[in-house]
């Protein structure tokens, strides 16, 4: 007598089809998205430092409040003496700093370049890591707050580098 | 016909993908838009408060320093209520419109400054300024 085999449901084989072939859309999504995901952090955290750099900048005086007279022993620094307004001497002992203690007490963990300028482009003052030691420039982060210097209205601009 | 575990499979592999892609595409929204936008606004009205400006009551100066101030690509309208006290009660003196219309159908955000007018030394008039912020 002939054995009989148990046939596969049709409707089975079907499901197991459209199963895979979603399955395999899904794991290629998922590829895709996870470098995205990993591009999108990163940019996110970048921006998050320019933010907090920039708004320190624009809006505490830094800590002690004196911290100009030795700036090497500052807890943190900022520019302003009043919300918005830039003291010109903050900003020439901030420019004073070697880079690796402002970024420090700026509370940075990439690399940043801080530019002061006009409204029209002209800059005022720059504080930055030396060309070498610059992150990647084409993955940067920029962020703009006005102030007001010596009675002018100014560009404070924070950029954040990937490290 | 397919059965009812295979529809339900499908069904389910489907929804599982669909909120998959909706989440992804969320993800990627830059979340400080909105943040950065109104700090710009912000900003931009305590320039206009610093320099009197605002308090000015002058239209074309106030649009020029508005257009000078925000970056481009930023459309902004602003309101300024002005009022005087007395007897222990704020009276609106006169409400007056600068920049451009509010566009419909844009996401507009807003910020807000209240401060002084001075006339020798004096406080002579208390200000309210409302400004609708926008990316074009």
């Amino acid at each position: 007598m002939a054995k009989r085999g148990q046939g596969v449901p049709i409707d089975f084989v079907a499901g197991l089809f459209i199963f895979l072939v979603m399955l395999a859309y899904f794991l290629l999504l998922w590829d895709s998205y996870s470098e995205r995901y990993v591009a999108a952090a990163s940019s996110i955290d970048m921006e998050t430092t320019a933010i907090g750099v920039a708004d320190q900048l624009v809006s505490t005086g830094g800590m002690p409040n004196n911290w100009t007279a030795d700036p090497l022993s500052a807890q943190s620094i900022g520019l302003a003496w009043r919300q918005n307004e830039i003291d010109p001497y903050r900003l020439s002992a901030l420019s004073s700093l070697p880079y690796a203690n402002a970024k420090r007490l700026l509370g940075a963990g990439r690399e940043i370049m801080i530019k002061i300028e006009t409204l029209d482009g002209g800059r005022l003052a720059t504080i930055s890591a030396s060309e070498a030691e610059t992150g990647d420039s084409s993955k940067a982060v920029e962020v703009t707050r006005m102030a007001m210097l010596n009675g002018s209205v100014v560009n404070v601009k924070v950029q954040v580098y990937e490290n | 016909m397919f059965s009812i575990d295979a529809t339900l499979s499908a069904f389910l592999l489907v929804m599982v993908l669909a909120t998959t892609v909706l989440l992804s595409v969320q993800a990627t929204g830059d979340p400080y838009e909105k943040l950065q936008v109104v700090r710009t606004g912000k900003d931009a009205l305590v320039m206009l408060d610093r320099q009197n400006i605002l308090s000015s009551g002058n239209a074309t100066m106030v649009e020029t320093a508005l257009n000078a101030t925000l970056p481009k690509g930023i459309g902004a309208h602003i309101s300024v209520s002005t009022y005087y006290y007395v007897n222990g009660t704020f009276n609106l003196l006169n409400m007056n419109e600068y920049g451009e219309g509010v566009p419909e159908g844009k996401n507009t955000y807003g910020a807000s400054r209240n401060f002084v007018g001075m006339k020798n030394g004096q406080v002579a008039e208390y200000l309210s300024a409302r400004m609708w912020i926008w990316q074009k």
